[in-house]
């Protein structure tokens, strides 16, 4: 079957570039604009009720005075810190790991190990969160059925180590992304340099520190970039989770925002919050694309 | 001493399997009980009916809502940021640092963040409460990372396949569409996983874009269902997460030997 | 018509063919992939379309909007209600189509889907509103004022005064009570009665309170005597029915409605905060229920269970936790549940020198201010307020009307407790819960500092210290006033 609609022809190289404008416009449309907009949002006292939800006001920097104080605020950026630090870290050394393992000659079970890495992944943030429930909660969950049974007893999990038990969650999420990047990173390395390596002797220890690191250190940066991109907005299973946790023990910075707009509300502070989520954002991105530049 | 590392891999491997099917093991258990509660126990009713139960409701709606709005969204991002992708790879111009500089950065930012402003956007644009407000934002979200993938995908085309069909007489779309785009297959279908899982898993966006019960998608849809004073109807969730999860994971085991010769092409090649 | 224009929009998408600046692009559609590819695109877009979800809903003349959990009596009765309607208007000769919305999940994301679509001006015509939040949305333009409806209409000849004083706004009326409740401090009599107490309880201070706890405690070991909850993610229930009426019960107030400010820091206050202080050292409470998201139902399950003794919460849970069919049933209700008025801190120390507090908050009907009917909803709303019919509602779903007709009902007054509840009424004390931009900040930064003592961080000053310096932070110096 052809259809042929006449139009001009062009060549390879010229003029392609307009192919960039959907993409660009797209964009800018639905990620550049809004970040200017939730920054001079952040300077009103916006709201979806109360008399400011009909004529809102400049209020100059007064959103930030307010967060700067805001004991909530500081607790979420404290929380997200630690919880991207650990996130990311569990997820980098599980990912590694496996990607070795599933590489070591002999072991068989590679690809079963690939296929089921992904399924946590692939299930819907909300999802896990209640699944993921039904194994934490306490009394019922069967992680502490299985603690009792193997004499540890109960331990509550989402009361007492919250973080914990979403960063167990998250590992599970993440890992998947890390085992293929570096999985494919590791594929890359020609053979020969193995070969080279074991005739000089080379424990397989050393091996992965000195030679094989060193050589998957774009792809470990690629994860890492990536997974700092998916934890940032784990929000759905956090939500589902524990929402914030035992008074704010969990409320990653995406939460707070979340409970200041669409709980209280006041869509002004959060369009200052934001602001400051992506200054945040943005110097990590910098970072590592700093990181990322410096590998070539 | 070789034996020995085999078992403790395996072990590992067999630690690794538990903990991610840890969580399911509730899902088969209470969904098909009539009784069950957040505890994990065999149970002793066996019953289907939960999933007769949840397809009178609206889920089925729920979940045809979902399969269109990710669908849609995964063409058109395809289809945009193939094309886009392939303008980023073959040209140069003045501009171009700037704009892969502007998409890493964009990538890593989450969605709270933009989450009010692209209310106000869509509320200006009087797109609120519509399939196609919401699927814009959508492919919108998804573009940076797409735009990365493809980019990655069509550099590994030497351009040596594109001068020679250019010899044979095709021209800038026919190139476009019969030559690169079958070469790229891994990265489309990255970019086409990846898009759907967002898509279909995420909450935020359907919850404040869309008001019409008849118009959300099933992620928003399951949130909903829960019993307003206390009676979570546990057996129902667990029928619900079960029906929820389906459709990407059906996805993702169709297409994944492609899914991941797509992810390796971002990490062997340099971005 | 709508299919062919939204296939071709979706085609041309699919395949790019849109004019950039004149020019017309070739597509050739060679290869048997492309067209396997479009023949399954055009079949997905055709099913969906056939299923008619994508075409828009058509919309209906009048859509109501309530929060009514699954099932149930009452969206049954108001299910045969709308259609009773339709055909009255279709008899009329003007036949209206209803569309009911069921949103069946919790109170506070239903909060936030109403300020959305408020705000958007996507809201059904007739909605159903909790009186706290209904206050900020009237502050904010989002209702009809209905003022012409309510002129000469008996039942707001009936409604009571302070709910008639929570309706309205700046001289215009914009809601319409369907129900209230009251704050019933619930005690088992069963457990009372193992421990040694009198089971016709009706404590006087919160001393007696206290004391009937430490009662419970030492003689049932199993048992977690007071049900009490704070931190910010247990609800709005942590401040509404427990911690709001203890602080009306010690004579003070959070909100200066003359000075329109927050009373951050006074000596009722405090009294409160010492209060969960004492029963969180003499361990009356279990932390980690009384934290937790869920908390109202915990509560609800552990007291329906008999393993929680005292449960001070609200007078719908009679009926929707704990009545025939509720998901905690409690098979001998009527003989083990005991209720009894929230005492004042000591007799007299209440405000007006009361020595019973209540609080009550309630649903209403309001008009969204985007509808295009508004006459129309006034007609289902005056329709569904009939006085027989609002007793059944009433009566039914267990919860305190809000008018003298119906209280006056037969239907109504067989129920022994509403009956009882509702005369209740007298002691109740608003406000602040009904005032604007309570449900924000203040509430927030209470219900965290509840938490704090709750689990032992804090004791009560500092709680009182820390919530007053909250709330100056996020509302400013000049809507909150130290007294103390």
């Amino acid at each position: 079957m052809k259809f042929y609609f006449i139009g001009r022809l062009f060549i390879m190289n010229k003029k392609t570039i307009y192919f960039l404008i959907p993409s660009l416009v797209l964009l800018i449309i639905f990620i550049i604009f809004p970040l200017f907009w939730s920054v001079i949002i952040g300077f009103t006292n916006q709201s979806l009720r109360g008399e400011t939800a009909r004529h809102f006001q400049f209020i100059g920097i007064g959103n930030y005075l307010r967060m700067f104080k805001d004991s909530g605020f500081i607790n979420s950026v404290k929380v997200s810190l630690l919880f991207i630090f650990f996130a990311i870290t569990g997820q980098l050394i599980i990912g590694l790991l496996f990607a070795n393992l599933v590489r070591i000659k002999g072991i068989k079970g590679k690809k079963f190990i690939s296929s089921i890495f992904l399924i946590p992944w692939i299930t819907p943030g909300l999802a896990a969160a209640f699944m993921w429930k039904s194994v934490f909660i306490w009394q019922y969950g069967w992680l502490n059925t299985l603690l009792s049974i193997v004499g540890i007893g109960k331990v509550n999990w989402l009361f007492s180590y919250p973080l914990f038990s979403i960063l167990l969650v998250n590992w599970s999420r993440g890992m998947a992304l890390t085992f293929l990047l570096i999985g494919t990173g590791l594929e890359a390395i020609p053979f020969h340099i193995y070969e080279a390596a074991k005739l000089d002797g080379v424990s397989p220890f050393q091996m992965l520190t000195y030679i094989k690191l060193p050589l998957i250190k774009y792809s470990i940066l690629v994860a890492l970039l990536v997974n700092t991109f998916g934890t940032l907005s784990a929000f759905e299973m956090i939500f589902g989770l524990t929402n914030g946790g035992p008074l704010g023990k969990t409320e990653v910075f995406a939460i707070f925002i979340y409970n200041k707009a669409f709980r209280d509300l006041s869509t002004g502070y959060a369009g200052a919050l934001s602001f400051v989520l992506l200054l945040i954002s943005l110097c990590i991105g910098i970072f590592y694309i700093r990181s990322i530049k410096v590998e070539n | 001493m070789k034996i020995n590392y085999k078992i403790i891999v395996y072990f590992l491997f067999v630690l690794i399997t538990i903990y991610i099917f840890a969580p399911y093991i509730w899902l088969f258990t209470a969904a098909f009980s009539e009784t069950a509660s957040f505890v994990t126990e065999i149970p002793d009713d066996f019953t289907l009916k939960n999933f007769v139960e949840a397809f009178q409701g609206n889920t089925l709606r729920w979940m045809m809502n979902s399969i269109f709005i990710a669908l849609v969204s995964v063409f058109l991002g395809v289809s945009v940021t193939s094309i886009g992708g392939y303008a980023l790879s073959r040209n140069s111009f003045r501009g171009k640092s700037t704009i892969l500089y502007v998409i890493i950065l964009a990538k890593v930012l989450p969605l709270t963040l933009l989450a009010v402003p692209i209310f106000g956007i869509i509320l200006i644009a009087n797109l609120m409460d519509t399939y196609t407000g919401l699927i814009l934002v959508l492919v919108g979200l998804q573009i940076p990372m797409s735009l990365w993938i493809m980019k990655g995908a069509i550099d590994s085309v030497p351009i040596e396949v594109e001068e020679a069909a250019q010899i044979d007489g095709a021209t800038g779309w026919t190139i476009l569409i019969q030559i690169i785009l079958p070469l790229i297959k891994p990265g489309l279908t990255a970019v086409g996983v990846i898009s759907f899982v967002n898509a279909w898993s995420n909450f935020l966006l359907p919850f404040i874009l869309m008001s019409s019960e008849l118009k959300m998608p099933i992620s928003v849809g399951i949130y909903s269902s829960f019993g307003m004073w206390g009676d979570i109807d546990y057996p129902m969730l667990a029928t619900l997460c079960i029906i929820y999860m389906v459709p990407p994971i059906i996805f993702y085991l169709g297409l994944r030997t492609y899914f991941f010769q797509g992810l390796g092409s971002i990490s062997s090649t340099k971005g | 018509m709508n299919l062919a224009k939204n296939l071709r929009k979706y085609f041309r998408r699919r395949f790019r063919v849109k004019e950039k600046r004149g020019k017309i692009f070739m597509i050739k559609l060679e290869s048997r992939k492309n067209v396997r590819l479009l023949g399954i695109f055009l079949l997905i877009v055709a099913f969906t379309f056939l299923t008619g979800i994508a075409t828009a809903v058509s919309p209906a003349e009048l859509s109501i909007m309530i929060k009514g959990g699954r099932g149930g009596g009452w969206i049954d009765i108001l299910q045969e209600d709308l259609n009773e309607f339709e055909n009255k208007m279709a008899e009329k000769g003007t036949p209206v189509k209803i569309e009911l919305n069921n949103y069946e999940g919790k109170n506070e994301p239903y909060i936030t889907k109403l300020a959305l679509m408020l705000n958007s001006g996507t809201a059904p015509d007739v909605l159903y509103v909790e009186s706290g939040i209904g206050a900020d949305f009237m502050r904010a333009n989002y209702f009809y004022p209905l003022d012409n409806f309510i002129e000469k209409w008996q039942p707001w000849e009936e409604t009571f005064d302070m709910f008639k004083k929570a309706m309205s706004w700046a001289g215009h009326a914009y809601m319409i009570p369907i129900q209230s409740c009251s704050i019933v401090i619930y005690y088992r009599k069963d457990l009372f009665e193992k421990a040694g107490l009198d089971t016709k309880w009706q404590p006087t201070s919160w001393d007696e309170i206290i004391s009937a706890a430490e009662k419970i405690k030492a003689e049932l070991p199993g048992v977690i005597p007071l049900l009490y909850t704070g931190g910010p993610e247990a609800g709005e229930q942590v401040t509404f029915s427990r911690f709001l009426p203890l602080l009306h019960a010690a004579g003070g107030a959070l909100y200066d409605e003359g000075k329109n400010k927050w009373l951050v820091t006074s000596e009722p206050l405090l009294e409160t905060f010492k209060f969960y202080e004492e029963i969180t050292k003499k361990e009356l409470i279990n932390p980690q229920i009384a934290i937790d998201a869920d908390a109202d139902q915990i509560a609800a399950k552990i007291f329906s269970e008999g393993k929680g003794a005292i449960n001070q919460f609200g007078s719908w849970a009679y009926e929707i936790f704990w009545g025939p069919g509720a998901p905690y049933e409690i098979p001998n209700r009527d003989d083990v549940v005991g209720y009894a008025k929230i005492p004042a801190k000591s007799p007299g120390a209440s405000f007006r020198g009361q020595d019973f507090v209540n609080q009550s908050g309630g649903w209403n009907y309001a008009i969204a201010h985007n509808s295009k009917n508004p006459e129309l909803a006034w007609e289902l709303i005056e329709f569904l307020s009939e006085t027989e019919r609002q007793a059944g509602y009433n009566a039914i779903k267990g919860n305190v009307a809000t008018r003298k007709d119906v209280i006056m009902t037969d239907l109504y007054q067989q129920g022994e407790f509403l009956a009882e509840v509702s005369a209740w009424l007298e002691y109740t004390y608003m406000t602040p819960y009904i005032n604007p931009g309570y449900t924000g900040a203040p509430r927030d930064n209470l219900q965290r500092a509840i938490g704090r003592i709750i689990i032992g961080d804090w004791n009560a000053e500092q709680a009182m210290e820390s919530f007053a310096k909250a709330l100056e932070n996020d509302l400013g110096s000049e809507k909150v006033l130290y007294t103390k």
